[in-house]
């Protein structure tokens, strides 16, 4: 396309992941394909329950499984399904080449040990060093995100929620991974400290330069982050472009919906127009396009045709143009 | 997480069913998917009625004694076979179960209401009244609960009401603490706060929703709190404090067939086997019922 | 952490004093005289007249109550065995290390067996192994000490004769008594670490030591099982303080000189001053027992360890 030069880190190709719990079964995600470029940031945005954690987490293959189970698909890094791989092998790309920042700080370190000697134990894990020159580097991950190193030997709950979230990221960077997927990682902080998180991360993907998948519902991060966009709803992805495509010219029914419904500093008179029902329960999707029952140019045919995502201008790609037929 | 927002729906469903359906007849059909639980049940439920119709299925009278005929082994006329002194020992199970059942029973209503209500009260309204309440449970949680069943036994004398009222005063001290950590625990809760902002009277909040809340935790604990007590009402009347023969109890029995154990062991197994099984039975449905009040527990 | 300790001993004295009444009033108004059981069937009203009066049983409850008191606290003595004439605090005190051997084995051998099966099962969950081990642990838990004690004695010394049934000596005296009390427990801490551990590891923290690329051994053995160690100590704490309080019935299947036997005679022959010594001190043990598991709990979690170092802390900061 466009470079001849991209190189294709991660590819994800028809990926079906489903929850089975008692007689239910939930379809989290559901045929999902995208690509990712060396160094390139890719935003995964969608509402609660549309499936995007279980993306990252079929991508490092930490499904908790049962009740998860992967259906179908393909995840391609390096050349390399990651699928197919068994789980040592799986081991040594975990924290190494392939890392992640979770979403909720509180919970994500281990309250019984000092949060430096935490981040030692997966430098030591995919590094030949020794104690003592895995715990130098410990320290220097813990300064890099702004963290006295004297704080090594102190425990998670001696650490505020943004500190503490520092820690999850210097753990997430410690061996210097090819790709970062970050999921929901400013969603549990507060709002002055969600800004300081996201400047160190863009600084630090700079400095390091490696590629990222960030997971939010919050359309101003993706704005300031991200390379390209896709939109994820009922474990799909409905619309998927660069950064311009999704803000200047969304072209699915949801994604002009979540725009809508985003509150704007230059139109203060105007009402929030909010998506019409409910996001859909995965243990009982709609028939045909799954957005169609709140979808406002729905016809009578969206509920028995699953329309395929197609490319409507170079690298923009959605699953429905209604919208701009009527000129909207 | 997202991941939970997965499962939420799931939850979502469920709690549009309690609105449909009430909180006893989920549980019931959470406890009816489990296996081990209704296995339990079902036990439990022979035993209890094959106790309860003692005085109708006995083959014989509990208290007769065949003396020609004492330490038999099972045999067509006696299908367990006799004790020292010659009388039935299946006859002498089915009545010794009533005893042995109802002092489970009674004796953990009993403690489980009494604690409730102090430990409720106490957590409730806390201040001095909790801390009377508590440093005197403290004493009684101080002697091990085996051993504070013995001595008020030792001081009321033998038999069945006494082993009653020791095993419901032992059992106070964990049922209050339970009740007063449950209504604690409850009453921080945003939905407290809720029931006083509309202004719900006081004795109301503590009865509809510290209790109704805490229940499912006190209700499990009595459960295995009965199995807990028919052991304990066993090994009293083991060392020789609880129902006292010619009355047939099981721990009694076990105990009078110690002395003959070498020769003639079926006097002491066959009562030995029948508390083990009612105690595993409730020990299998107090788990079930653990875990359908407990829908987060379900793996 | 020492003040913390202090204040906790400090804690424990009213407590004890009110086991002491309350024991001293479950024995005063018990059924049954001393003087009688002490003189024997045949002695005249007389004869057992003297020895009231000699043992003080004539005075009311509070000067009963005052005179113990007052003896505990002047002399330090639990007071004299009706039956024997013995010093109770160092009759107390020997058998009490027999009981003590005992309950330390018995609960030690529950926390190995219990735990690792616990842990096995939690790894395997939901696999036959899983269900075995489960299955046995709820018979287990369902299993009375004291059926599984005739049952083994029945077994092993009654009819094979390879260990005694009963008496104190040397290691072969234990293991029976050992192995009968300890089977229970083990099947309840198999269960117990079991649920612990299926609950640790459904948290965050599990997902991201997955994440950083820790293997299953690791997760299982550092990450989780430090996290469940908790309810698990909790657990073995008042296992301990169970069978102590258990040893009643444990001594007497096994004829072990121990303090259970001790009350239990003493009951008997309403030898009050043994009966009131014996349980205070086991009461004074089971708030030991309590006491040292609270000071664990710090050694294992730093969140409670950092809530006992506060007060010093804080003041440190304020330098």
């Amino acid at each position: 396309m466009e470079k001849e030069t991209k190189q294709i880190l991660l590819k994800i190709n028809d990926l079906a992941v489903q929850y089975t719990s008692g007689d239910s079964v939930v379809s989290a995600v559901n045929g999902v394909s995208f690509e990712l470029e060396k160094g390139e940031t890719l935003g995964l945005v969608g509402e609660t329950g549309a499936g995007k954690t279980t993306i990252a987490k079929t991508i490092l293959r930490i499904l908790p499984d049962p009740p998860a189970k992967i259906r179908s698909g393909q995840v391609i890094y390096n050349g390399t399904d990651l699928l197919e791989m068994s789980e040592k092998e799986v081991r040594k790309i975990r924290g190494k080449k392939i890392s992640m920042i979770f979403q909720d700080p509180m919970t994500a370190l281990n309250p019984m040990f000092p949060v430096g000697k935490q981040i030692t134990e997966a430098i030591k894990i995919h590094e030949p060093l020794t104690t003592a020159q895995a715990k130098e580097r410990a320290v220097q991950m813990l300064e890099l995100v702004g963290i006295p190193g004297e704080r090594y030997g102190e425990y998670p709950h001696q650490f505020s929620g943004g500190m503490k979230q520092r820690v999850v990221i210097a753990l997430a960077i410690a061996c210097n991974p090819e790709l970062l997927i970050a999921d929901e990682p400013t969603t549990a902080l507060d709002v002055t400290i969600q800004a300081q998180v996201l400047e160190m991360m863009t600084q630090l993907k700079e400095k390091l330069s490696t590629s990222m998948i960030l997971i939010t519902h919050d359309l101003g991060i993706v704005a300031e982050m991200c390379d390209r966009v896709a939109i994820i709803y009922a474990g799909e992805i409905v619309e998927m472009g660069n950064r311009e495509h999704i803000f200047d010219e969304p072209v699915h029914p949801y994604t002009k919906g979540l725009f809508e419904a985003l509150p704007s500093v230059n139109m203060k008179a105007k009402r929030l127009k909010p998506i019409e029902g409910l996001t859909p329960d995965p243990a009982n999707l709609p028939k045909g396009c799954k957005f169609h029952p709140r979808c406002p140019y729905a016809t009578p045919q969206c509920a028995d045709r699953i329309p395929e995502l197609k490319e409507i201008t170079k690298g923009h790609w959605t699953r429905c143009s209604a919208s701009r037929k009527e000129g909207v | 997480m997202e991941q939970n927002g997965t499962y939420s729906f799931l939850y979502t469903e469920d709690d549009e069913s309690v609105k449909k359906e009430s909180m006893f007849r989920i549980t019931m059909k959470r406890l009816l998917k489990n296996k081990m639980a209704v296995l339990g049940g079902i036990i439990l439920i022979i035993i209890v009625l094959a106790s309860l119709l003692a005085p109708w299925i006995s083959p014989y009278d509990y208290t007769y004694q065949e003396l020609y005929n004492v330490n038999a082994g099972p045999s067509a006329e006696h299908w367990l076979g006799t004790d020292s002194l010659g009388r039935d020992i299946l006859s002498r199970l089915l009545h010794g179960g009533r005893n042995s059942l109802t002092i489970g029973i009674v004796s953990t209503l009993l403690s489980a209401l009494a604690g409730t209500a102090l430990g409720a009260t106490a957590g409730y309204y806390g201040g001095a009244y909790d801390n009377v309440v508590m440093r005197i449970l403290d004493v009684f949680q101080a002697v091990p609960s085996m051993l504070l069943a013995i001595a008020i036994s030792a001081t009321l004398g033998t038999g069945y009401i006494n082993c009653i009222i020791a095993l419901t005063i032992s059992g106070i001290p964990g049922s209050a603490r339970m009740a007063r950590a449950s209504c604690m625990g409850v009453r921080n809760q945003d939905y407290i706060e809720a029931a006083v902002s509309i202004n719900a009277s006081e004795p109301r909040i503590i009865f509809k929703h510290v209790l109704m809340n805490a229940l499912a935790p006190i209700f499990v604990m009595a459960t295995m709190g009965v199995a807990s007590n028919i052991l304990m009402s066993a090994s009293l009347s083991f060392v020789g404090l609880g129902v006292q023969p010619p009355e047939a109890e099981w721990g009694a029995m076990v105990s009078a067939g110690r002395n003959v154990l070498r020769y003639y062991p079926h006097i002491c197994i066959s009562p030995a086997i029948i508390i083990m099984l009612t105690v595993l039975s409730i020990n299998m449905l107090g788990d079930g019922l653990r875990d359908a009040l407990d829908p987060r527990l379900k793996q | 952490m020492l003040k913390y300790i202090g204040k906790r001993i400090l804690m424990m004295i009213p407590v004890l004093v009110g086991v002491i009444v309350l024991i001293f009033t479950l024995m005063y108004f018990a059924k049954g005289d001393a003087a009688s059981a002490l003189a024997g069937a045949d002695a005249t009203a007389e004869e057992i007249q003297q020895i009231r009066a000699r043992l003080g049983l004539d005075d009311g409850y509070f000067v009963r109550l005052g005179n113990y008191f007052k003896q505990l606290l002047l002399e330090g003595n639990l007071g004299y065995s009706y039956r024997t004439g013995a010093s109770v605090s160092s009759e107390v005190i020997e058998r009490f290390s027999v009981s003590f051997e005992l309950a330390v084995f018995s609960v030690a051998f529950s926390i190995i067996f219990g735990t690792i099966m616990g842990i096995v099962a939690a790894v395997k969950q939901n696999t036959w192994i899983d269900n075995t081990a489960m299955l046995l642990a709820l018979i287990g838990a369902s299993m009375p000490g004291f059926l599984l004690g005739l049952l083994l004695s029945l077994v092993f010394a009654l009819k094979l004769h390879w260990l005694p049934s009963g008496g104190w000596g040397g290691w072969e005296y234990m293991v029976l008594p050992v192995l009968a009390f300890g089977v229970s427990h083990a099947g309840t801490m198999a269960r117990l670490t079991r649920s612990s551990m299926l609950e640790v590891v459904r948290q965050d923290y599990i997902v991201t030591a997955k994440a950083k690329g820790v293997s299953p051994f690791k997760i299982t053995f550092v990450h989780a099982l430090r996290n469940a160690l908790i309810p698990i100590t909790t657990q073995a704490g008042q296992m301990l303080g169970i069978t102590i309080g258990g040893v009643v019935v444990a001594e007497t299947i096994f004829s072990v000189p121990g303090i259970g036997t001790y009350i239990m005679t003493a009951i008997n022959s309403r030898d009050y001053p043994a009966v009131q010594g014996g349980i205070l001190f086991i009461a004074l043990v089971f708030g030991i027992i309590l006491l040292v598991v609270d000071i664990l709990y710090a050694f294992i979690d730093p969140r409670i360890g950092a809530q006992y170092r506060k007060h010093r802390r804080t003041s440190k900061r304020e330098e």
